[in-house]
């Protein structure tokens, strides 16, 4: 265990599950303050009686109200991981409404544009950092739907352009290949698995310790980090 | 505020690398000798590789208590691994460093490359990546290779186009040998921007101002933020076939 962040705040957003979880983990390992937000009370709660004194605050990152209620309680940051998202449906282009697009737009970028916008104040205070967690098909697109790839695309170019302008906040991305952490059926970790080199899906544990590193590393800024197995490998 | 699962997972948190056998290549200064630092000090035996700065090499070397073994990786690859798996017992980690350092080289003027330089800097950029990867592969069991390129090689660059050629073939490699090498090899690279003891050393003080200045972080790397880099990438067994630029936000690539 070691104590390297200790002194820091750290806001993990979706931090009660999955890899969000895990981040969670490892950040309060390393010694930060780690507040958690999340849709359910309940996952929350759970998160913090598994791994220790952790602060949560139900906030859903797509309502603006949310949000300001967030910010009321997260007082000092160091440390921003914009983790909220996911799939929400899958269905081929012709099969995806415009609708859905906008709620995966929400959910997947905007969320994070949002808590971006709140927690600059403090950021700036602190000449703290971001990791925004992207995924793999952001980098290449997969047959997960074109709104999600797109979202996550936008999402690795925004941490990119962010690199520059909020510096000297630093501003990094990473970008996860299969990481099982719901309930998947086992064709489907078979088919995810296929996809990577390592023949294998990632652990939450693995993904947590490349933000780690983003965090840790002061030159670091602008990177997109791939945790993948190796499935994708271009830029 | 204990969790005792995360405790058995690391069973010695203060030295991830203990008992895994390291070779540097390149590793009498500069970014060599900060990795080989890095992974002496995370638990791993390490061995450093050298041409001609000896008295360089076997004082970074006796530093750790490591090792400092001659050879051209551009010739002497087999010959060199096999030295090193010999006296260690082992190889589980291998850093392509070395590098055809030429001041000459670094020109924006097509007439001033000459055929011998193209030949020097390929031959132990990108050949020694290539024959020292391949030597390695025969001997590890699992393992891990990092390779070391620059924002060159992703970008291009005015006058460096021999740097960006052999750098570029680097990236190339790094996910060509991690599709061959998988599942028990992850072969990673390295995209280094502007390190404190790299080439920024031959810039003029006013010439490194204006460099620091277009970087976000405003500043040049350090060798600790290298070796924490490398360490990462020597200790994660599901990061393989990636380029991870460390360059403080100046290319954004």
């Amino acid at each position: 265990m070691d104590n390297t962040l200790a002194g820091k705040t750290a806001l993990v957003t979706g931090g009660s599950r999955g890899i969000g979880k895990a981040i969670t983990r490892a950040l309060f390992h390393a010694g930060a303050r780690v507040i958690i937000c999340g849709r359910e009370a309940k996952s929350l709660i759970a998160a913090a009686k598994e791994i220790g004194e952790i602060l949560c605050v139900p906030a859903d990152v797509r309502r603006e109200k949310d949000v300001r209620k967030l910010f009321k309680v997260v007082d000092r940051l160091d440390i921003l991981v914009n983790n909220a998202g996911g799939m929400e449906h899958y269905g081929k282009f012709d099969e995806t409404s415009l609708d859905a697009w906008r709620s995966t737009f929400e959910f997947n970028l905007l969320g994070a544009v949002s808590v971006t916008r709140a927690a600059l104040p403090l950021l700036r205070k602190s000449r703290g950092c971001i990791v925004n967690i992207a995924s793999d098909v952001g980098r290449r697109p997969f047959d997960m739907g074109p709104d999600y790839c797109a979202a996550k695309a936008a999402l690795i170019s925004l941490s990119r352009y962010l690199a520059a302008e909020l510096a000297p906040i630093r501003v990094n991305a990473v970008c996860p290949g299969p990481v099982v952490t719901g309930n998947w059926g086992a064709a489907s970790i078979r088919k995810a698995a296929e996809r990577t080199l390592a023949k294998r899906t990632g652990t939450p544990e693995e993904v947590a310790s490349a933000v780690l590193l983003a965090v840790k590393n002061g030159y670091l800024n602008g990177a997109v980090l791939g945790v993948d197995g190796g499935a994708v490998r271009t830029p | 505020m204990k969790n005792p699962k995360s405790e058995i997972r690391n069973p010695h948190p203060e030295a991830p690398l203990s008992g895994k056998v390291a070779l540097v290549t390149g590793g009498s200064r500069g970014i060599g000798a900060a990795i080989a630092r890095a992974f002496a000090a995370a638990g791993a035996r390490v061995a450093i590789n050298y041409r001609r700065s000896k008295a360089e090499a076997v004082a970074v070397a006796r530093s750790f208590g490591g090792l400092a073994v001659k050879g051209d990786v551009g010739r002497h690859a087999d010959k060199l691994i096999k030295e090193v798996a010999a006296k260690l017992g082992r190889l589980d980690l291998l850093v392509n460093n070395a590098g055809h350092s030429e001041r000459e080289a670094w020109t924006g003027d097509l007439d001033a490359v000459t055929e011998d330089m193209w030949d020097r800097v390929l031959d132990t950029d990108l050949r020694g990546t290539f024959l020292c990867s391949r030597a390695a592969a025969r001997v590890m069991d699992r393992g891990k290779i990092i390779n070391v390129t620059s924002i060159p090689a992703l970008t291009g660059e005015r006058e460096g186009i021999v740097y960006s050629v052999a750098k570029a073939g680097v990236l190339g490699m790094t996910k060509s040998l991690a599709m061959l090498l998988a599942p028990k090899i992850q072969v990673n690279c390295m995209a280094f921007g502007s390190i404190e003891t790299g080439w920024v050393q031959w810039l003029p003080a006013p010439m490194k101002k204006s460099y620091e200045s277009a970087i976000p972080v405003g500043r040049f790397g350090k060798p600790e933020e290298v070796g924490q880099l490398a360490l990462f990438l020597a200790t994660n067994d599901w990061v393989t076939g990636q380029t991870y630029v460390l360059d403080g936000g100046e290319a954004r690539v």
